[in-house]
């Protein structure tokens, strides 16, 4: 049970993807967030399709969320 | 402005799309500017650390602070007996709750979500925040005065504007920094539900108007604009009953919820400030019951009643204030109003409103500096509100001229002007880069030709007479402007475009430069442009926290009070509450008095520290030798027989610490422990002993000891001097010369040397020989 024997541990990603990773997740998250605001304020009663909305909204939530975890990273609050 | 010209681009192809553009287009803008604000503030803690600035924002975070701990109730029953001893102070029913309620909101829910932050850094960055949302506010205040495309520019100037960035900075944790965002966000809702008439909107106005009292004092010049306007509405006939709905509602919502404030309590029915309120009120139903009566009376007994009732209606009106003023039910001017008109009369009656450098009057150069080129356009939309004026271009008409009037007369007001000068620059920016972006396409129906000759034809019309008309083409088709050249166009877009750059330019700079110190710590730098930190401030505090009993009182100028109480947790006798003057008026006495008048007043009130700022050694020119004459002076406003003013001057009238200086400066508690010990050092390798940086010559008197205090701790810059208030003496010696009984003799005489005059042998001893009789020598 010694550490100096245990390997040491290495993250999945490596540290110098994460200005790239950043960019391009939070990039297309907002890419989404945009096109769901867009198509919100252009719709009416009668065009809205809730299928549209959720995959849309879906796809935004997840790539600004994976986006942020590496913006954190990037920025040194090692989350 | 750039949404206009990307509208008029997509011609046909994209235009179903335009309005889901413009949006986005609208809340990416606001989004940024909400970013800029916030980042643009952050200049102290990318250079220090996260702390709290200045003197106030630390009583507002030791009260967030409290609350955070014990809960909303007992903050508001909260009574501080750690401040203003022996007197406490009333902590619940003394301070605007709204900044700590926010902060505790924010606290709460973050911590529902298990996203703990401390209570510290939500203070540190609450101003940022709601500095966005001012932006957003203003935009939305903005577009409902004009158009969309102003919106956005007022959005982006009070972004950045120093004169909101100055009270706005990450640490600066004061009432002005979520007051601001209530403010536009109040007029906002009041402009619509003056546009609408609707009970719902100016509900919701109320609601608003709530937290902006419950938020900063300045809440006062709410509730004095808005019925000015709806007086001014009244008068210049624009009377509908769209304002009856809107300002009734909000009378009365507005009112009953700002008196939950326990701060405010009675005051909207008590005081003379509230007054204008009320009466406007009262006037509105009058207008409205005329209105009423005019459609189903005959025009005479309209008349009769309209004039006979108005009079009698003001007269009853008048009479009755008067009455309740001198009857003591209703409160006049406070002198902190007052003094806004009556510039005056602070300096002679209240030292204290006088000594604040806040309170001082503006100069041309703040206003440049806080406001930069919008301060020489926001005329301008002035000028274009007045020309297209409505009911509400009419509230903003008044704003500006209140605004302008009360920047001019203090510093501090400087912040009320900048919301509104934001607002019409902004106006005046998108009305300009309409007139110069747009291309002509509202020529209809005249031809290339007849375009080159009318503009020839108007230019010659316009050269000649020398002023800008408006002309009907021999077309037929109206034409309000002179058609514009292209190169005009792209000249004038040009250094818009320059100008809007240098008041980013600026406004960084601005805040960078001069609003970003934490006032906590202090910085210079090095020959060599190294950084030099300076923090003495804490240094103190820390060793009073860490070297000091609990319950140590401390005394000191009111302006560390806050300071003491939030670093160092120790009880203190003034602070920057300011709310009792006879009690810093006897420490101003204590101060000024010499060292045993002093020690007696000291005693009264069971000081056990003392606490100076000294800037001699480094030439920081704050300490409280320069506050000095106003201690004095506050001090002489209380006890005007014991110190007066013209004693601490010199023979010719000025205030000096030098060799000049009077005997009464000399000896005064102030000066001695300032300048303890300061007389043997040097400041600089070639300078004399007892050379003050600040004041940039010798000092007076070199040799000062000290009676009744002792040194306790000097920091490393001699900036914070701390000493200890003596215990009296066990027994009080009494002086030599005052003896009613003096000791007789007492030489010892050289023909005693021997065994009768030396230690511890006793005299007439009697010599014993055995089996003789004792013989006494």
């Amino acid at each position: 049970m010694d550490v100096s024997k245990m390997p040491r541990y290495v993250g999945p990603v490596n540290p110098s993807m994460y200005p790239s990773l950043t960019i391009g997740l939070c990039g297309l998250g907002a890419l989404f967030m945009a096109w769901f605001f867009v198509y919100e304020v252009t719709s009416n009663k009668f065009t809205r399709s809730l299928a549209k909305e959720i995959v849309v909204a879906t796809l935004a939530a997840a790539f600004l969320g994976v986006g942020s975890v590496f913006l954190l990273l990037w920025v040194g609050i090692y989350v | 402005s750039i949404i206009l010209k990307v509208m008029s681009s997509k011609s046909g192809l994209l235009r179903s799309n335009s309005l889901g553009y413009t949006s986005l287009l609208t809340f990416v803008i606001l989004a940024l500017a909400w970013f800029v604000g916030f980042a643009s503030r952050l200049f102290a803690i990318v250079r220090f650390e996260s702390i709290i600035h200045e003197f106030d924002p630390w009583f507002n975070y030791r009260a967030t602070a409290h609350m955070v701990e014990h809960g909303y109730y007992n903050f508001l029953n909260w009574f501080d007996e750690r401040a203003w001893y022996p007197l406490g102070r009333i902590v619940g029913g003394t301070v605007y709750p709204g900044l700590m309620v926010t902060s505790g909101l924010i606290h709460h829910v973050l911590d529902l979500l298990n996203f703990p932050v401390h209570i510290r850094d939500i203070c540190v960055f609450l101003a940022p925040t709601f500095s966005g949302l001012t932006a957003i506010a203003t935009y939305f205040l903005t577009k409902e005065l004009w158009s969309a495309g102003a919106g956005l520019f007022a959005a982006c100037f009070i972004a950045i504007s120093p004169g909101y960035t100055s009270r706005s900075v990450a640490g600066s944790y004061d009432n002005e920094g979520i007051a601001i965002f209530a403010l536009q966000a109040t007029y906002f809702l009041w402009v619509k539900s003056v546009k609408t008439g609707s009970v719902m909107w100016a509900a919701l106005c109320g609601l608003m108007y709530f937290y902006m009292v419950s938020a900063w004092g300045g809440y006062v010049f709410i509730i004095n604009l808005i019925p000015l306007h709806v007086l001014v509405l009244i008068c210049i006939g624009r009377f509908s009953s769209r304002v009856y709905t809107a300002y009734s509602s909000f009378y009365v919502l507005g009112t009953i919820l700002s008196m939950q404030i326990p701060f405010v309590g009675f005051q909207p029915v008590r005081t003379s400030e509230h007054m204008p309120a009320l009466g406007v009120f009262g006037l509105v139903q009058i207008v409205a019951a005329m209105q009423y009566a005019r459609t189903r009376v005959t025009r005479a007994q309209f008349l009769t009643l309209f004039i006979g009732g108005l009079s009698v209606a003001l007269g009853v009106g008048l009479v009755g204030y008067l009455a309740l003023v001198w009857g003591g039910y209703v409160a006049p001017f406070s002198g902190r109003f007052y003094s806004l008109w009556d510039t005056g009369y602070a300096k002679i009656h209240i030292p204290i409103i006088a000594s604040v450098s806040e309170h001082q009057p503006t100069t041309w150069v703040s206003f440049f500096f806080d406001l930069h080129i919008t301060a020489a356009v926001f005329p301008a939309g002035l000028w274009f509100c007045v020309k297209n004026v409505n009911d509400e271009r009419v509230f903003i008409i008044l704003y500006a001229v209140s605004a302008v009037y009360f920047a001019g007369v203090m510093v501090r007001l400087m912040l009320t002007l900048t919301p509104v000068v934001c607002v019409l620059a902004g106006i005046a920016f998108s009305l300009t880069f309409e007139k110069f972006l747009k291309s002509d396409e509202h020529f209809r129906g005249s031809s290339a030709g007849t375009d080159n000759k009318q503009y020839d034809k108007l230019k010659k019309q316009k050269g000649s007479e020398g002023a800008d008309q408006t002309s009907s083409s021999p077309d037929g088709a109206p034409v309000s402007e002179d058609p514009i050249g292209p190169n005009v166009r792209s000249i004038v877009s040009f250094v818009m475009s320059i100008l809007l750059l240098m008041f980013v330019v600026h406004a960084t700079y601005v805040t960078s430069n001069a609003y970003s110190h934490p006032s906590v710590v202090l910085q210079s730098s090095t020959s060599n442009g190294g950084r030099v930190i300076m923090d003495d401030f804490r240094e103190a505090y820390h060793w009073l926290r860490e070297n000091t009993p609990d319950d140590a009182r401390i005394m000191s100028w009111w302006d560390y009070g806050y300071q003491i109480a939030g670093m160092a947790n120790r009880t203190t006798l003034v602070d920057n509450n300011t709310w009792n003057n006879s009690h810093i008026a006897l420490v101003g006495k204590a101060m000024s008095s010499n060292e045993s008048a002093a020690y007696e007043i000291m005693r009264e009130l069971d000081v056990d520290y003392v606490l100076v700022i000294f800037g001699g050694v480094i030439g920081y020119s704050g300490d409280d030798i320069n506050k000095f004459l106003w201690m004095v002076r506050i001090a002489e406003g209380e006890h005007p027989k014991e110190i007066r003013e013209a004693n601490y001057f010199t023979e010719g009238g000025e205030y000096s610490v030098g060799a000049q200086a009077s005997q009464t400066m000399l000896n005064c508690l102030m000066y001695k422990m300032s300048y303890y010990r300061f007389g043997e050092t040097r400041v600089g390798y070639n300078q004399a002993a007892g050379f003050d940086r600040t004041r940039n010559y010798v000092i007076g008197k070199k040799d000062i000891t000290l009676e009744h205090v002792e040194e306790a701790y000097t920091t490393e810059n001699w900036l914070v001097r701390i000493y200890r208030v003596k215990k009296p003496a066990n027994r009080n010696g009494v002086k030599y010369t005052e003896r009613k009984i003096r000791p007789t003799g007492g030489h010892k005489s050289s023909s005693t040397v021997g065994r009768s005059g030396r230690k511890g042998s006793l005299k007439n001893k009697a010599v014993v020989i055995k089996g003789k009789r004792p013989v006494t020598a």
